[in-house]
């Protein structure tokens, strides 16, 4: 921009994107220096500036209003769909999600140290009471298996005859 | 935005945790234990008792209880799982269940496994199976079959299937026998060394 020359639109909206912070790097040096050596640039610029940090600090439920709300039509919502849930930072977040998703349960899986299961109270009563019930139950087959071996086979295979045959060699002794 | 990556995260994470595994242990590799096959076609009308205690509850039985109880959670803790069939015989299963337990019989007699028990008087049937340790110093595994003709239950003829798989305290077993009325079945080679050194 020379000194002689006016501002003219071109260079008005270098002036609004930079005070906004959308011009490019050159530009904004160029506006800089512009700046420093014209000062009608300077007041412009900073006018601007005021402005769109005005505009920057308004919540969002102070302009919401203003805002033209969007019905969509019934045929337009899978275009609808479609622009919500695929657009690019959504896709990439989720794309980033699966991976990790992927990630842990590859090494879950790798690892795999299985979850000990949790038992409530009353699971453990009733087992502690299964654990006692398994006991008597063997128990009492071996009883069963015991009593008979005594009474059975010790005394009646074993004792009983043993103890005839002494009764015989005993009354054959005494000479009955 | 971030509302909705949190509940993806979320529903992701959750169906990650649903489809990690749940501890189902594999008692195949256990050298006490014994697949008794299908007996769950068995296990109808009223004379019935299942018990299936998994290491998980076993361990967790061991860790739990009062001083009165150390006897049965010191026997308890050495085990990784006890099961237990019980049911009532009728005409119908009892040629099926017969052969069950001569197969049994057949499958552990060629196997490391002793019967220390057999009966078969009047109908009755009773096989009782120990699986010493390869040093003879413990016992790792209890396999019972047995066919009672008043069972339990005092109504009828029953069978019994058990299987108990784990470092069995014979020791310890025989205490708790003299609580919950379980006879000794006698002492082990380490309990016999340690007799004659006193």
């Amino acid at each position: 921009m020379n000194s002689s020359e006016k501002i003219n639109e071109e260079y008005l909206n270098k002036i609004i994107s930079a005070a906004y912070g959308d011009a490019g790097i050159i530009d904004k040096i160029k506006l800089y220096l512009d700046s420093k050596k014209y000062p009608e640039v300077k007041k412009i610029l900073e006018e601007y500036r005021k402005t769109a940090h005005e505009v920057h600090s308004l919540k969002h439920e102070e302009y919401k209003e203003a805002i033209p709300v969007y019905h969509p039509q019934s045929s337009n919502l899978l275009l609808l769909y479609l622009k919500l849930f695929f657009r690019r930072p959504f896709l990439s977040t989720a794309l980033t999600l699966l991976l990790i998703a992927g990630l842990i349960s590859g090494y879950l899986l790798m690892n795999e140290k299985p979850q000990p299961k949790k038992y409530s109270a009353e699971e453990i009563r009733t087992a502690e009471q299964q654990a006692k019930e398994s006991f008597v139950i063997v128990a009492s087959i071996l009883n069963k298996a015991e009593n008979r071996l005594k009474n059975d086979v010790l005394d009646k295979k074993v004792n009983q005859p043993i103890q005839k045959n002494l009764i015989i060699i005993n009354n054959y002794l005494k000479g009955e | 935005m971030k509302k909705f990556a949190g509940l993806f995260l979320t529903v992701v994470l959750a169906a990650v945790v649903s489809v990690y595994p749940q501890e189902k242990i594999d008692y195949s590799g256990q050298p006490g234990y014994v697949d008794f096959g299908n007996l769950a076609k068995f296990m109808t009308g009223d004379k019935v008792t299942e018990i299936n205690l998994d290491a998980n509850m076993l361990k967790m039985l061991s860790h739990l209880g009062d001083e009165d109880s150390v006897g049965f959670k010191s026997v308890v803790g050495g085990l990784k799982l006890i099961r237990v069939n019980s049911f009532g015989i009728n005409d119908s299963n009892e040629k099926e269940i017969m052969q069950k337990i001569t197969s049994i019989d057949q499958h552990l007699s060629g196997k490391n496994w002793q019967r220390i028990i057999k009966v078969k008087d009047k109908g009755e049937y009773t096989n009782v199976y120990i699986l010493p340790s390869s040093d003879y110093e413990d016992f790792l595994g209890l396999v019972v079959t047995s066919i009672d003709n008043k069972g339990k239950h005092g109504n009828g003829r029953e069978a019994t299937f058990v299987n108990i798989v784990g470092k069995i305290n014979m020791s310890q077993l025989g205490k708790l026998g003299e609580k919950f009325n379980i006879p000794s079945l006698g002492k082990t080679n380490k309990e016999k060394k340690n007799d004659r050194k006193k």
